[in-house]
C-alpha cells in the first residue's frame, strides 16, 4: 500500500463521555494504533501510561459539576510516530504549568500526588497545550522510540 | 488487579500484586493495606513479579501506604519489579524512598 494512502486512513478520532469507565476504550484506541504503527511493547506501555495520566486529569477535574466529553484525534506521523490531540470543554487547565515534584525529598516529605503530569513529560516526545475558544487542547507527540 | 496474601514469614506479611495498578484499581491496594494495618500488621513484603503496569494512581497508593507504615515504625518492601514498572519507579524517585529488592528471596532474607 502506498504510504500516502495509509496516512489518509491513519487519521481518526474517538469522542466519548469523560468518565473513568471509558478510560480503557480511550487507551485501546491509541495503543491499537501504536501497535499497528510498529511501536515496541515497551514503548506501547509508556504510551499507555501517558494517556492514562492525561485523561484521568480531565476525567477527575475538567467537569466538576456536570458531565462532559473528551475527544481524541489521532494521526500517524511521517516517521511512524503518533500525534495525539486530547480535547475537552471543561475547566481551563494547562498541565504544563504544574511544577515537577522534588524527587530528592524524603519519604515523609514527599507529597501524595503530582506525579501524573511529570510522567506525561518524561514519556512523551513533545507536548503542547493551547486553548481554542472554550476547548482545552493538549497535543502529545510519541516517537516510536525514545531519543 | 489482584492482591493475594501469600504467607506470613516471621513478622512480615508477604503478598503478591498482579495485573494493573492504575486509576481504576489503585484504591483496592489502599483498602487492603488499611485492613491489614487495622489488624495490627506492620511489616510487609510485596511481590510485584506479576504486576504488569503502574500509573501515578498506583504510585500514590504505594506512597500513602509507605507513609502510614513508617509512622507505625513498620516496614514496606517491594520485590521483583518488572522492567516497565521499575522504570516508572525510578523515574519518579520512588526507588530512593521505598526499599526495592531484586527478588522475593532478597526481601525475605533481610
Amino acid at each position: 500500500m502506498p504510504s500516502t494512502n495509509s496516512e489518509q486512513i491513519a487519521n481518526d478520532y474517538l469522542e466519548l463521555a469523560a468518565t473513568l469507565k471509558n478510560l480503557p476504550l480511550f487507551m485501546a484506541f491509541v495503543t491499537d494504533r501504536a501497535r499497528q504503527s510498529g511501536f515496541s511493547s515497551k514503548r506501547i506501555a509508556e504510551v499507555e501510561l501517558v494517556i492514562e495520566e492525561a485523561l484521568v486529569n480531565i476525567i477527575d477535574y475538567a467537569y466538576p459539576d456536570r458531565e462532559g466529553w473528551l475527544r481524541l484525534n489521532l494521526k500517524t506521523g511521517a516517521e511512524g510516530g503518533l500525534k495525539l490531540e486530547i480535547k475537552d470543554r471543561g475547566v481551563a487547565f494547562n498541565p504544563l504549568e504544574i511544577e515537577d515534584p522534588d524527587l530528592r525529598a524524603e519519604l515523609m516529605e514527599r507529597p501524595v500526588g503530582g506525579l501524573g503530569v511529570f510522567l506525561i513529560k518524561k514519556f512523551s516526545d513533545n507536548l503542547f497545550w493551547k486553548q481554542q475558544g472554550d476547548e482545552n487542547c493538549l497535543t502529545i507527540i510519541f516517537k516510536k522510540r525514545h531519543a | 488487579m489482584e492482591i493475594k496474601e501469600l504467607k506470613s514469614e516471621g513478622e512480615a506479611l508477604v503478598a503478591t500484586l498482579s495485573g494493573r495498578m492504575d486509576a481504576m484499581t489503585g484504591g483496592e491496594f489502599t483498602d487492603q493495606m488499611g485492613i491489614w494495618i487495622e489488624a495490627g500488621l506492620e511489616n510487609f513484603i510485596i511481590d510485584c513479579s506479576k504486576l504488569d503496569y503502574i500509573s501515578s494512581a498506583g504510585l500514590r497508593a504505594i506512597l500513602m501506604a509507605a507513609k502510614r507504615i513508617k509512622s507505625l515504625n513498620g516496614s514496606l518492601q517491594l520485590a521483583a519489579l518488572q522492567e516497565s514498572v521499575n522504570n516508572v519507579f525510578s523515574i519518579s524517585g520512588f526507588d530512593k524512598i521505598i526499599p526495592i529488592k531484586e527478588t522475593l528471596e532478597d526481601a525475605l532474607n533481610q
